[in-house]
């Protein structure tokens, strides 16, 4: 139990020290709360989700969900259902911290790349 | 004002007929309702790959086979599609990420062509494809993916580019740009013919209207300008706007078909916003860009005056126009978390049954840390920062990660070898240097600018034969025979070799951005 906890703490808090990742919003209409096992308990409708930011209390990455507090209540969402401030998945090494040299992606003129590369 | 009306009239009769005269570029209503209306995914009905637009693409057209195998056996490739980055080898590496796109590919409806993954040495988190089949790999998406189904994510939509053949309409709006600026051209000349006369008595030509030519030339250039701008900024973004979106959904379709959980293309997705960061709008400064180029171009032409005229129309006209429109195209143009929106709406709706399908974070690892590759992504990585330390000034730390990348099972790979050429070019000890590149063992993985290097070191130390046998590598290896056409023509004049320069000389004729410089290095009296 113990290991759980501290796998699902680290998970969540190495990511960011300073800034605790914050549900800001909700993708689906309506959203399906899940147990920690990701199965389905009941759907909340939007326009009864708070409007403001809620804290996200626990990461569970295996099984890709989030539990925050809503109204009082310990609930699990999908993360496919939120979108998560700083996000979850981030990259080691950004374009703004790549050399100078490396950054520009020197493709040739006729590929389409996965997004807008990196050209500083 | 008459005179700037007609030229853009012209402008626009050129651009409108240009857009509308092209088979290939018959997408581009669907672009413009992509770019102002509801995106692709929402107007879509259905799942993607069953789609009839889909569906015109099952069966593979042979012409289109003939041309993806032409950059592998022939040398007819243009020196401007040529890849740019040093390829890498981990044979265990490749093995396993081709597996994941043939497996992606078993899951396309109809006739797939081959597709092969390449290794490139970037540091860049973005995957790319090119019409030839080739699904370029950076080192940086392998640092940062934690899952198989993260990376048949990102290689499914690369697939889906080249499937849905993109690439065409990237050609023929490249080719949309070049018919412009000769119609501009033709403008200037036919102006400047108009109104030139020619003084028999001095037998040298004169203005008959300087100040109308003048006006002419500084409208036709500003409106190229402004035409060509707004179609990279707003056709390219419209067009790259639908093309993404649709290598999103079939990239979707396939991997969830192959077995995959669709949630690994939204986490793909936001690696790729925390890549970019935060991105200036695609048309921050557009008008002020263009305003700078203008008046350069047009105070070396002379034209105050007209500078001054078109400032003022800028500021108080057109200019309003392109910046709103720059700000809805800023607003609204493909961000990451935009498309990720997109698509998590689609896979909601095509695909609920295998929306809490678990990703697969055990077979990556297994790979990624195996000894061969984990040593092989550690050589690259102290490349990678023997050139950063370099950056900084910090010589004695590169030198360190240089040896230890020396010293790993990629030591002798172009990637590596480049990062030491750099230190030891630094250190100045260009013979150290020299002796980096000749270790290339395998030339099949290096890009042109290594290739330039050595074949430039050989004209310069008058070793033709040396720098030929350079070139007919590159010309083997990157498919392009223009590519060095013109230091194949100095190697052989080094060489004295008459025969073979007209030879090189005739060949060079056929490309049209080298044949000026082919003819300055063999004067007619030659």
């Amino acid at each position: 139990m113990s290991k759980t906890f501290l796998f699902l703490f680290s998970a969540l808090f190495s990511h960011s020290l300073l800034a605790a990742p914050m549900i800001e919003a909700f993708t689906d209409d309506p959203l399906p709360v899940l147990d920690e096992q990701g199965k389905p308990l009941r759907d909340i409708a939007r326009n009864s989700l708070p409007k403001q930011a809620i804290e996200v209390l626990q990461w569970n990455k295996e099984l890709d969900l989030v539990q925050v507090d809503l109204g009082g209540e310990k609930v699990w969402l999908d993360t496919m259902s939120v979108r998560v401030n700083p996000p979850l998945n981030i990259v080691t090494m950004p374009c703004q911290k790549l050399s100078t040299s490396l950054s520009d992606d020197h493709q040739n003129n006729s590929t389409l790349g996965y997004g807008a590369g990196c050209a500083k | 004002m008459k005179g700037v009306k007609g030229v853009f009239a012209i402008l626009s009769v050129a651009t409108v007929s240009l857009l509308s005269g092209c088979q290939t570029l018959n997408g581009a209503n669907d672009a413009l309702m992509n770019l102002v209306g509801p995106s692709t995914q929402s107007r879509l009905q259905g799942r993607y790959v069953e789609h009839t637009e889909v569906r015109q693409y099952y069966r593979l057209d042979p012409q289109h086979t003939g041309q993806l195998r032409l950059s592998f056996d022939g040398r007819a490739l243009p020196a401007d599609e040529i890849r740019q980055q040093n390829l890498v080898r981990i044979p265990q590496l490749e093995t396993y990420l081709q597996g994941i796109v043939t497996r992606l590919a078993k899951s396309w409806p109809g006739q797939a062509p081959t597709l092969q993954v390449r290794i490139v040495d970037s540091y860049a988190f973005g995957p790319s494809a090119d019409p030839y089949g080739n699904i370029f790999v950076p080192l940086g998406m392998l640092e940062n993916v934690e899952s198989e189904d993260e990376i048949a994510a990102m290689l499914g939509h690369e697939m889906s580019h080249v499937l849905l053949r993109h690439h065409d309409r990237l050609a023929a709006f490249q080719q949309q740009k070049e018919l412009m600026t000769n119609v501009a051209s033709t403008v200037v000349i036919a102006a400047m013919a108009k109104n030139t006369g020619l003084d028999r008595s001095t037998g040298k030509f004169f203005s008959k209207d300087p100040l109308g030519t003048q006006k002419t030339i500084g409208n036709t250039v500003l409106y190229t300008a402004l035409a060509n701008s707004f179609s990279d900024n707003v056709w390219s973004t419209a067009w790259g706007r639908t093309q993404e979106d649709q290598a999103d959904l079939l990239g979707a379709d396939l991997m969830i078909r192959a077995g995959y959980a669709p949630r690994a293309s939204s986490v793909s997705l936001q690696r790729l916003n925390d890549f970019q960061g935060k991105q200036k709008p695609l048309l921050t400064g557009f008008l002020e860009e263009r305003q700078v180029a203008m008046t350069e171009s047009l105070k070396k032409l002379d034209l105050n005056a007209t500078t001054r005229e078109l400032q003022t129309l800028l500021n108080q006209g057109l200019g309003t126009a392109i910046a709103s429109t720059g700000q809805y195209l800023s607003r609204s143009h493909m961000s990451p978390i935009e498309r990720d929106d997109d698509l998590r709406k689609y896979l909601q709706r095509e695909y609920k049954q295998q929306s809490r399908a678990r990703v697969d974070r055990r077979s990556w690892p297994q790979v990624r840390d195996a000894a061969s590759v984990q040593q092989a992504l550690q050589g690259y990585r102290d490349a990678y920062a023997a050139t950063t330390a370099l950056e900084q000034k910090k010589t004695p730390e590169a030198a360190a990660f240089i040896a230890r990348a020396l010293a790993s099972p990629v030591g002798n790979q172009p990637g590596i070898r480049r990062a030491a050429f750099s230190l030891h070019m630094a250190q100045g000890n260009s013979r150290a240097a020299l002796a980096d590149l000749q270790a290339i063992q395998d030339w099949s993985l290096a890009s042109p600018s290594i290739y330039d290097l050595m074949i430039g070191h050989h004209l310069r130390n008058g070793d033709p034969q040396a720098a030929l046998a350079m070139i007919d590598k590159a010309e083997r290896n990157l498919g392009s025979e223009e590519l060095f056409i013109t230091e194949k023509l100095m190697a052989n004049r080094q060489l004295k070799a008459d025969g073979q320069v007209q030879q090189v000389l005739h060949k060079c004729e056929q490309y049209p951005s080298r044949k000026e410089q082919c003819r300055k290095l063999v004067p007619k009296s030659a």
